[in-house]
């Protein structure tokens, strides 16, 4: 046993830690200077950040960026979170299946979406704007701005948010809430003095939760911040690693890396002693009484229009400007006239470059290896975690594989870069393949060790009493109890690996580009219509992996 | 054969250890129902498991058949996957994701405990019918374990334990989940399998009925230590110790001196319900130097009657308290003195109708009086 805890440590923490430690070695070398190069040191780095006054600005620019992203996110999702919980909104239950196709949009998709409706000047719904209000020039509506890129993040974030607090919500006794009703108290002070209080830590966890993962945001702050001439950590280290002309800043870079290190650091803390606190707020409960649905009564077209707006603003209105750029060669405003020069030029265009098939297969290499790697490794963590007779080295384990969470991606993705870049494997497809694998280690653990949780140790122990070594019990015992968790975790991965811009961007070259890197390098150079086709075509890929994903979810109860 | 000896195992524990298991020793013959008997947290599990290799004593020589399994001597343990062992657990531990089929078969399939040679498919499905045969489950093959009652549950794992033919079964409270009618029938069953088989069976229950009924012989375990071994009925009848008398079964622990004891075993002693005579079969001269002692009565070894007995002896005079009525017997509690006594009154072979309040004669014949230290 020892040695195969030995191993999996090994396995999990040698890397986790060369990526930190990479950071770290970076802050202090001279420009130019190796990672290993041990003749000089220097602290230029820290004292080049600490002096210019670009860094307070970029300071303020994140925190404005976050906080206001965090808050609209939050009131958005609070409010679908008690709808489909509480109230009687006609379909309600049809929301957390509908949130399904929010949540496996990517940042991009929208970014690039809202982009072709609302840029100042041909924005779709400029365009449209103009035409009725009888404007000219540019506007009425303009994306490239600090609130574009505020209310494109919070919509982003409802869906995983909601799915989040949709579970603790529902876990939590109505019963509790009915008393208070009860009592005589009117429902917005059942909301405001009980509901509330009791998903405080809830709350607050998730909202650290969120916090890290709005940090590590880098599509839209990347798509829209350049317009918008408006940087946060994240887009600010892309340029400073990968500039498109000067000579690449890996030390200045480092440093901002360490900062966010420790802000995640503590916020990770925070979050695990909030999540262990909150348990004994969190009634649980196998007969749950059904809550009685509050009534809306008028409010309830309000409610209803509100969850339609969101699904317009988030899924419907950047598809439709998406797909429609993508069928023309030459830019048309939407108007039948224009349905007759429908063509498929643009999709034949992209299939036809010669970087398409490149880009192709190593998405496809990218998908399979990092998926099944990330679910080997997070499966033995899992099952060593909880298995292990020591409950250091169970805690041990445990706290590897949330540590990928606390680093933001942007961190682990220079962590790669910086370490690879003089290795052979810089420029092949396993650079991104090895980031991918720890860097959702942090959920697939927890799917598996909840799995895992759930096979009672005796049938293990009855496997072995039949004779089978532990290899033969993880091959016969194990390893098929755990298929349904494999199974999620193997989608779940795909889904956001396919999905996934940070890293192809930070760490892709000519030759490893996946399709990220050629809708970038599309979008860039302002090939509006076929960066659009290439979207269109990315999700459609994406939807092969979320479809089954969701099913199998739904089946499974997962 | 099983021979254990000197066996101690702590659990470490963020805070201290739990010292589980604290010098434990005992030998099961071959073709034996042993019983370990305890109350929950005694010990009991940790023993079977180490015997089992599923846990790791601290110290102690454990000695299966001819196979030395665990020596703290010479550092030696087999692994559980090598032991002459069948297993059958408390929560039954059938895989869900198998068949009855496939359950009772892996042990063949997968495993070394059968011999070193592969059978063949025909080898294994005859092996796996006569199992099933054995625990009445012919014709279940291929039921999905998901939908196997308790019972049927237990009788899968049973026959699982017994596929690969083990010199040793090892059962871990195998019916405890039971329901009461059920459990009854179920222990019937164990006891005759496991007699025809002649295996070798060591039974973890905390269930004293369980245990009398089953075992050839149990052995009472307290607190990690071993306190009674004996032949149940043995145990039952002479308890030597106020805990294990208590553990086996409602028992009137009646606190005194002795007076008088003959060489021959026979005395007196003075107690809460006035003088009692008793006849010893330990050394009598042991107990006239202990200063206190006490009489263990069982409530079902007293005769009540509403009129005054022939014999003169240890016959009282009490209140009865209170009546409960529990189907076979009644169970009153007296006021005699100042002791209270409970007496269990057969339902059929007594004359008395008890009743709150009403005045009794007890008679407590002098055999059913056992004497032993009050510490
Ligand atoms: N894995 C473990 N870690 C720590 N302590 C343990 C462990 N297993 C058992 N113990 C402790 O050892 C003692 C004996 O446990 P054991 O399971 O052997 O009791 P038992 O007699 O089988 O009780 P029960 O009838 O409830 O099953 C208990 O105090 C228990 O808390
Ligand atoms: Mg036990």
């Amino acid at each position: 046993m020892w040695i195969f805890r030995v191993v999996i440590m090994l396995v999990a923490g040698i890397p986790i830690f060369s990526f930190l430690g990479a950071v770290l070695l970076y802050t202090v070398r001279p420009v130019g200077a190796l990672l290993f190069d041990w003749s000089a040191i220097t602290f230029d780095h820290y004292l080049s950040v600490a002096t210019d006054e670009y860094t307070l600005g970029l300071a303020v620019n994140t925190f404005l960026y976050v906080a206001a992203s965090l808050t609209v996110g939050s009131i958005l999702t609070v409010t679908f979170t008690w709808l489909v919980q509480r109230s009687d909104l006609p379909y309600r239950h049809l929301i957390p299946s509908i949130m399904i196709i929010p949540l496996a949009i990517p940042g991009a998709f929208i970014a690039f979406g809202w982009v072709l409706l609302a840029s100042p000047r041909t924005g779709l719904l400029n365009l449209w704007l103009r035409g009725l209000l009888g404007m000219s020039g540019t506007g009425p509506l303009d994306i490239y701005t600090y609130w574009g890129m505020v209310l494109l993040t919070s919509l982003n974030l409802v869906p995983s948010m909601f799915f989040m607090l949709n579970s603790q919500l529902r876990n939590m006794d109505s019963a509790l809430e009915e008393a208070g009703s009860v009592c005589g108290a009117p429902v917005h002070s059942v909301a405001r003095y009980i509901t509330l209080p009791m998903m405080t830590p809830a709350l607050a966890a998730s909202g650290i939760y969120f916090l890290i993962q709005l940090i590590e945001t880098f599509e839209i702050p990347l798509v829209l911040g350049l317009n918008a001439n408006f940087r946060v950590f994240s887009t600010h280290i892309f340029f400073l690693a990968r500039p498109d002309l000067d000579e690449p800043q890996y030390g200045v870079a480092a440093v901002f890396a360490t900062f966010l290190t420790i802000g995640g650091l503590g916020l990770t803390y925070f979050y695990m002693r909030l999540t262990r606190a909150s348990y004994k707020y969190i009634t649980i409960r196998g007969q749950r009484s059904a809550p009685h649905p509050v009534r809306l009564g008028r409010w309830k077209v309000a409610a209803v229009g509100f969850v339609c707006l969101y699904l317009a603003v988030k899924v419907v209105l950047p598809f439709i400007a998406l797909l429609w750029m993508s069928l023309f060669e030459i830019w048309r405003p939407p108007s039948l006239e224009a349905l007759g020069q429908v063509s498929l030029k643009n999709y034949a265009y992209v299939l036809q470059d010669p970087r398409w098939g490149r880009a192709f297969a190593n998405t496809v290499i990218l998908v399979v290896t990092a998926s099944t790697g990330n679910v080997l490794l997070a499966g033995l963590i899992a099952w060593a975690a909880v298995r292990d007779p020591s409950a250091r080295a169970r805690w041990l384990l445990d706290w590897l594989a949330f540590l990928p969470r606390s680093l933001p991606n942007i961190v682990m993705a220079l962590a790669v870069l910086v370490l690879l870049l003089r290795t052979p494997l810089y420029g092949t497809i396993w650079v991104i393949v090895i980031a991918h694998i720890f860097n959702y280690l942090a959920y697939t653990s927890r799917v598996f060790i909840s799995s895992v949780i759930q096979i009672h140790p005796e049938l293990e122990e009855a496997a072995r009493l039949s004779g089978v070594r532990r290899a033969g019990v993880l091959r016969w015992i194990v390893l098929p109890l755990l298929r349904p968790a494999i199974l999620n975790a193997w989608l779940w991965v795909a889904a956001h690996s396919i999905r996934d811009f940070t890293y192809p961007l930070m760490l892709g070259t000519m030759q490893n580009m996946v399709i990220a890197n050629l809708l970038w390098q599309t979008w860039i150079i302002v090939q509006m219509e076929r960066a659009a086709a290439i979207t269109v075509m990315l999700m459609g890929m994406l939807f092969l992996f979320v479809i089954p994903h969701y099913y199998f979810m739904r089946r499974h109860r997962v | 054969m099983i021979r254990v000896e000197q066996l101690h195992k702590t659990f470490q524990l963020d805070k201290g250890g739990v010292r589980a298991v604290q010098g434990v020793g005992f030998t099961v013959n071959e073709g034996e129902f042993f019983t370990l008997l305890g109350p929950s947290g005694s010990g009991k599990s940790t023993i079977l498991r180490c015997l089992a290799g599923l846990e790791h004593p601290d110290q102690g020589e454990i000695i299966i058949g001819s196979q030395h399994v665990f020596s703290s001597r010479t550092k030696h343990t087999v692994p559980p996957e090598e032991r002459p062992i069948g297993m059958v657990f408390q929560s039954y531990a059938i895989w869900p994701h198998m068949n009855v089929f496939e359950n009772v078969a892996f042990p063949l399939k997968r495993g070394t405990k059968h011999g070193q040679k592969r059978l063949s498919e025909g080898q294994i499905a005859e092996a796996v019918a006569e199992a099933l045969k054995k625990v009445n489950l012919a014709g279940m093959e291929y039921r999905p374990a998901t939908q196997l009652s308790g019972g049927q549950q237990q009788r899968v794992a049973l026959a699982r334990a017994l596929a690969h033919r083990p010199a040793v079964l090892l059962l871990d409270e195998p019916l405890s989940n039971l329901d009461a009618k059920l459990r009854e029938e179920m222990r019937e069953e164990l006891r005759e399998l496991t007699k025809s088989l002649n295996i070798t069976s060591v039974y973890v229950t905390h269930d004293q009925v369980e245990a009398l009924a089953l075992s050839d012989r149990i052995a009472v375990l307290m607190e990690g230590a071993l306190v009674a071994e004996g032949l149940p009925f043995e145990l039952y009848l002479h308890p030597r110790d106020k805990r294990v008398a208590d553990f086996l079964g409602a028992a009137n622990v009646l606190e005194g001196k002795i007076l008088k004891v003959e060489p021959n075993g026979e005395g007196v002693m003075q107690t809460g319900v006035g003088t009692l005579h008793f006849s010893s079969d330990s050394p009598a001269a042991a107990w006239s130097a202990q200063g206190k002692v006490a009489a263990l009565v069982r409530p079902e070894a007293i005769i009540c009657a509403a009129e005054k007995p022939g014999s003169a002896e240890n016959i009282f005079l009490g209140t009865i308290q209170r009546v409960t009525f529990q189907g076979s017997v009644f169970n009153i509690l007296l006021r005699i003195n100042d002791a209270t006594l409970r007496v269990f009154c057969d339902v059929y072979n007594s004359t008395l109708l008890p009743s709150a309040g009403q005045k009794v004669y007890v008679c407590i014949p002098r055999e059913h009086v056992n004497v032993v230290g009050a510490s």
